[in-house]
């Protein structure tokens, strides 16, 4: 589950209305302050309802928090949520009107070690 | 012949359809039923948190394997009204889910009965049947025809009501010799087929748009033995990805506004035909039709006849199966093999060659995490035979962009309706209809929240 404490697709469609309009879910948590007002504290709803989880900070945390969780499912055999803290606003790759003209918001692939993951590699 | 009540009638029949699984909440006016299932015992039962969230299990369910149909159950009044998004949900995207509820008695119905609500006049357009069933002897034919009608043609829900009363009555009904109606799926001719393959081969940069109707077909291996034998690049839509593997070299990307990749897009903008298979050109696979159209010729086949021409017009359309049509496709293409079709190895290459260099980023090391690095991350930790769970969002779309899927329903994703909530318990269906598989839901915070009770169902 990742959390940016947004609805982030409706904050990146009311951009062209020029607001950002009843879409935070941000809030001081009086509970939780430790989460920096990232919505509800997802970690103890997900115990309070009797499953795992573990929630991720920073990105070389991702992959050591993806395998504790395959071994608490493997343990446990409930279902375990990972939920990785995103920064607040990312605007996605999307066009507006047609398929000749979407958006790139972030810099694209120069070389594979910006896409080490994609199905075929630059280089 | 043997004695029951109708509620033990409907139950034997679902067993004899093939059902082993449903999911619900009991509440008084669907206890009938829910005795009929414990005492005939075959049907195991998932006790849902909410009632939406058991509509949203069923359809999971049914996506996890061909033949599948998932059941859900529920009383009168609001639980109907909650299931009414998971059968949008599945009527939309062509999943047949069998959904079941309770009514007041018959008589009470004109009176404003405690939750008794007109839930078949509700759900009728969002249903291929909804029937509130007002005579018990009619309930052995309204289920078989239930089970005939999610399974021919353009697969869908069917809700069935029935009043408390009707539950409880007994009729004669013999089990032992029921069969299940003959499912009516329209083919190809090979005329058809063989004029596609004439507008195919004037083609100079042709592609196949392999839809979800593929994947509900159990076609995905024709459409890959199809795309081989003649050469031609393969865009999924977001329905059909799986279909072909990401990684197989005529996989030419997805195309859209959102859930896309700019090779896919690239690919289809250079086109000059397109093979529309199961496919419905949705408005966020197309964008302005202008743009997706223009320059291109356009075959659709679909099983449902009314698709034909609803979004624009095709050159030429066919009324088909998606399986039936590839069979006859492949058979038809390795007829032709020896000299009449093209050459179509340099442009597969070209589609190649953008798929390896018109790339996004996703490795970034910025804290607060940025988005694309954790699809990244998935990608290392998740093997080719996990299975996907997504619906919406910005986690959906980035997903779908970075992602890989390797298998025919191993990306499960909720296309046109799109409520948020529906992957957690979709999620909970396929995991029960495929307890030994990884099974993945990827969620935003609020898609999370919608439904976020169900978690203590797989608890």
């Amino acid at each position: 589950m990742v959390n940016n404490a947004y609805l982030g697709l409706i904050r990146q469609s009311q951009r062209a209305f020029e607001m950002d309009y009843q879409v935070q879910l941000s809030f001081e948590n009086v509970n939780s302050p430790e989460l920096g007002g990232y919505d509800v504290d997802h970690v103890k709803v997900a115990e309070g309802l009797g499953c795992k989880a573990v929630r991720v900070f920073e990105p070389d945390q991702i992959a050591p928090a993806l395998e504790k969780a395959k071994a608490l499912m493997q343990e446990y055999r409930v279902p375990v949520v990972v939920e990785i803290i995103l920064e607040r606003v990312t605007n996605i790759s999307m066009g507006g009107a047609d398929i000749a003209t979407v958006v790139e918001f972030e810099e694209l692939a120069e070389r594979g070690g910006d896409a080490p993951t994609a199905i075929a590699l630059l280089d | 012949m043997p004695r029951m009540t109708a509620a033990r009638a409907a139950v034997e029949i679902l067993h004899r359809e093939g059902i082993t699984q449903a999911f619900g909440l009991p509440g008084a006016a669907i206890n009938p039923f829910y005795r009929a299932m414990r005492d005939q015992g075959e049907i195991s039962h998932t006790l849902a948190r909410h009632v939406e969230g058991a509509s949203h299990m069923a359809e999971g369910y049914t996506r996890a394997a061909p033949g599948n149909i998932g059941v859900c159950i529920g009383t009168s009044g609001p639980a109907g009204t909650d299931m009414i998004t998971g059968l949008y949900s599945a009527s939309a995207d062509s999943v047949p889910i069998l959904c079941i509820t309770g009514q007041a008695p018959v008589a009470r119905l004109h009176k404003e009965d405690f939750q008794a609500v007109d839930i078949a006049s509700i759900a009728k357009p969002l249903t291929k049947m909804a029937m509130t069933v007002l005579e018990a002897a009619q309930v052995p034919g309204a289920f078989q025809q239930a089970f005939h009608l999610m399974r021919s043609g353009r697969p869908g829900p069917v809700l069935i009501d029935l009043p408390m009363d009707v539950q409880l009555t007994e009729i004669e009904f013999d089990p032992e010799t029921y069969q299940p109606l003959p499912v009516y799926k329209p083919a190809a001719s090979r005329a058809q087929i063989g004029k596609a393959l004439d507008l195919l081969a004037a083609s100079e940069r042709p592609l196949i748009v392999a839809g979800g109707g593929i994947i509900n077909a159990d076609a995905a291996d024709l459409l890959v033995e199809f795309a081989e034998l003649t050469g031609v690049p393969v865009i999924p839509t977001l329905m059909g990805w799986g279909a072909i593997p990401d990684n197989h070299p005529l996989m030419a990307g997805m195309v859209g506004l959102q859930t896309s990749h700019r090779y896919g897009n690239a690919a289809m903008l250079e086109s000059d035909f397109v093979l529309g298979i199961g496919n419905r050109w949705a408005n966020r696979h197309t964008g302005s039709l202008d743009v997706y159209t223009q320059g291109r010729t356009f075959v659709h086949v679909d099983i449902e006849p009314t698709q034909i021409g609803r979004v624009f017009a095709p050159d030429y359309g066919i009324v088909s199966d998606a399986r039936a049509a590839l069979e006859l496709f492949v058979e038809v293409a390795r007829e032709r093999a020896a000299g009449d079709l093209p050459d179509y190895g340099v442009w597969a290459k070209e589609c190649q060659a953008r798929k390896s260099t018109l790339q996004r980023r996703t490795h970034f090391d910025n804290v607060p995490i940025k988005p694309q690095r954790v699809y990244e991350e998935m990608n290392k930790a998740f093997d080719e035979h996990t299975r996907y769970v997504s619906t919406i969002g910005l986690s959906q779309i980035a997903g779908a962009q970075f992602l890989h899927v390797f298998h025919a329903r191993n990306w499960i994703n909720c296309g046109q309706a799109g409520p948020l909530g529906w992957t957690l318990p979709a999620a909970l269906g396929v995991a029960t209809a495929d307890p030994s598989a990884t099974v993945v839901a990827l969620s935003g915070g609020y898609d999370f929240q919608f439904m976020i009770e169900e978690l203590a169902v797989g608890a």
